[in-house]
């Protein structure tokens, strides 16, 4: 009798002791799988996101994509236990260690893979805003969250699940903005410009092309943790061509075309420029643009919560890191506008499109997430040839019209394009920001171990 | 009525109803749709057109001061932030607006993509005719 009892003790304690978070997450039951729950709240949150940075200020193109990331990393850290052979981003993504991630035992208990993630996402957007968020976002934030469950709710085995699912939610927002904390942005937008900075001198660096912002935008991005180490190697472009006063150098022929392009004015190209502007003021910048277009092209694609989850983390990682190598190589060059180079060299009464961004010319950032874009969506919309039809009504809430594309190439084409119609970009900043972007999003896609045919 | 008369009767009643059951397009689209949705789009459009006419503004002044190594004054700033802080909330309210509309019209009458597409064509067309800017 003694022995049974000491036998049932060890296996208690043994089962005591075991670490949940080793209890194969990755295996939910069929019943249970994220992707038999609906994403649509999911994507209001994107787009909720989306308004959040047009009302949240200090939320500059960097800042932006930052704050997408940890979102995207979020909601798929919510869900992916409930999809087969899934793994956490913990542990494959830079610095994100899985000791910090909260345990979940997903064999036992039946997540709500939509409540974690509604709780998961609300927080880490109240987190990440934080101390910019006006009290009238933050109460949508609240509202929402409590719609959402609300909805969701029903659909929990039991109250004791669902308070469960919360709770899971709110401890992987937390550790996520505990990760970003340390990644060299936390807190960024109180102080977007990092004043005071002194600009590097000399004839073919950037000077301030307008008197509000004499201080270029956060020049120490360069310097923020990357997702993916390897997407630095994208920071180390060909160096921009050399610069030349010379009418008959390489450098004054990229100056001139853009200053010929914007002489010619032609009306089509004056529209592209102003529909990919994400800007003045108003809009959710060009992360939030590519962001906007992902959440129609899984509505329209009806994705479900996997789906959704996974396309939503991948275009966040790889956004981010564009920023981060895109910003790097602008502070290693900081080369002139093409603005203050035509002023100076060719036509003083020049104008351009569309208001030259406070930072310097080389590369295009616009260019480069676009096409960290385009390597996303051709990943998980195609067999891999980028060919998909698709009508962009993303800026229709801001007043443009539709624009229709046949591939996404197509798509990060004339957004690089738009640079050089608005009058702001020498092409090579534009091609070479795709190059760039094409490997940043490659390798968000090669090197993680992306859950197989989302659904 | 001979048999023969009723089965052709019959028969043309049945063409009919099988020609109009075949016009009938799937794809259309609902006036009262399209001029609420235009409607929104030319809110939306004006204020568009508003923000970059300010931009545009701001920027050539801001130019011109840079060009005379003059930075703009704390009033001048505040002044800017403020124009541009009011057409931030108009817009936002416009696109919250457009956003919920659209989303809800694409929910329940214009599911498919190609009833999305020819809704997109007559919305296009309805704001060319009635959309001047301000």
């Amino acid at each position: 009798m003694k022995k049974i009892i000491y036998f049932l003790l060890t296996i208690l304690m043994v089962s005591g002791c075991t670490d949940v978070g080793e209890i194969v997450p990755n295996t939910p039951t069929q019943a249970n799988i994220t992707s038999n729950y609906s994403a649509d709240f999911l994507h209001d949150w994107f787009k909720l996101e989306c308004r959040l940075v047009k009302d949240t200020p200090g939320f500059f193109p960097p800042q932006a994509a930052r704050v997408f990331a940890y979102t995207g990393i979020a909601a798929y850290e919510s869900v992916y236990r409930g999809i087969p052979e899934a793994r956490s981003l913990a542990g494959q993504i830079n610095a994100f260690n899985p000791s910090t991630m909260p345990r979940a035992d997903a064999v036992s208990i039946q997540y709500h893979w939509g409540i974690v993630a509604n709780a998961a996402v609300a927080d880490i957007m109240r987190l990440m805003f934080d101390k910019n968020l006006s009290k009238d976002n933050l109460t949508i934030i609240n509202q929402k969250e409590e719609e959402n469950f609300k909805a969701l709710r029903p659909d929990a085995a039991s109250k004791a699940v669902a308070d469960l699912s919360v709770e899971l939610g709110k401890a992987i927002a937390e550790a996520v903005f505990e990760y970003s904390k340390t990644d060299g942005g936390h807190e960024s937008y109180l102080n977007p410009f990092s004043k005071p900075f002194t600009p590097v001198k000399g004839i073919d660096k950037w000077i301030p092309t307008d008197a509000k912002n004499q201080t270029p935008l956060s020049p120490g991005w360069k310097s923020c943790r990357p997702l993916l180490t390897a997407n630095m190697e994208f920071a180390l472009p060909p160096k921009p061509i050399d610069f030349s006063v010379n009418p008959n150098s390489n450098f004054y022929k990229a100056a001139l075309q853009v200053y010929d392009v914007v002489k010619r004015a032609k009306p089509e190209e004056q529209e592209i420029a102003r529909f990919w502007a994400d800007d003045p003021f108003s809009t959710c910048t060009p992360t939030g643009h590519t962001f906007n277009i992902m959440s129609q092209l899984l509505e329209e694609t009806e994705a479900t919560l996997e789906k959704s989850a996974v396309g939503y983390a991948m275009l966040a990682i790889a956004e981010n890191d564009a920023f981060i190598t895109c910003w790097k190589v602008k502070y290693d060059y900081n080369l002139i506008r093409p603005v203050s180079y035509i002023q100076k060299y060719i036509d003083v009464n020049f104008k351009t499109v569309i208001g030259t961004p406070p930072f310097p010319a080389y590369t295009s950032g616009h260019a480069t997430e676009a096409a960290v874009g385009e390597r996303v969506f051709t990943k998980l919309f195609t067999n891999g040839d980028g060919k998909y039809s698709f009508t962009d009504r993303s800026q229709l809430q801001h007043g443009f019209g539709t624009r229709k594309f046949d591939s996404f190439m197509q798509v990060s084409e004339e957004c690089g394009d738009s640079r050089l119609y608005g009058g702001i970009h020498y092409d090579m900043d534009n091609q070479l920001g795709l190059q760039m972007g094409r490997g940043i999003g490659n390798n968000v896609i090669k090197l993680i171990n992306w859950p197989k045919n989302v659904k | 009525m001979s048999t023969l008369r009723i089965l052709k009767r019959s028969l043309l009643l049945a063409v009919g109803v099988v020609s109009l059951l075949g016009c009938t397009d799937t794809n259309a689209v609902q006036e009262t749709d399209v001029a609420l949705m235009a409607d929104l789009r030319c809110e939306a459009q004006q204020l568009k057109n508003k923000r970059f006419e300010v931009a545009n503004v701001l920027r050539f002044r801001n130019d011109s001061l840079a060009k005379l190594d003059i930075p703009l004054t704390d009033l001048q700033k505040q002044e800017e932030d403020s124009i541009r802080q009011r057409l931030t909330l108009r817009t936002g309210e416009v696109a919250v607006r457009l956003t919920r509309t659209m989303d809800s019209l694409f929910e329940i009458h214009y599911k498919t993509v190609e009833q999305r597409q020819a809704f997109d064509v007559a919305v296009e067309r309805k704001v060319q005719e009635m959309c001047v800017s301000e």
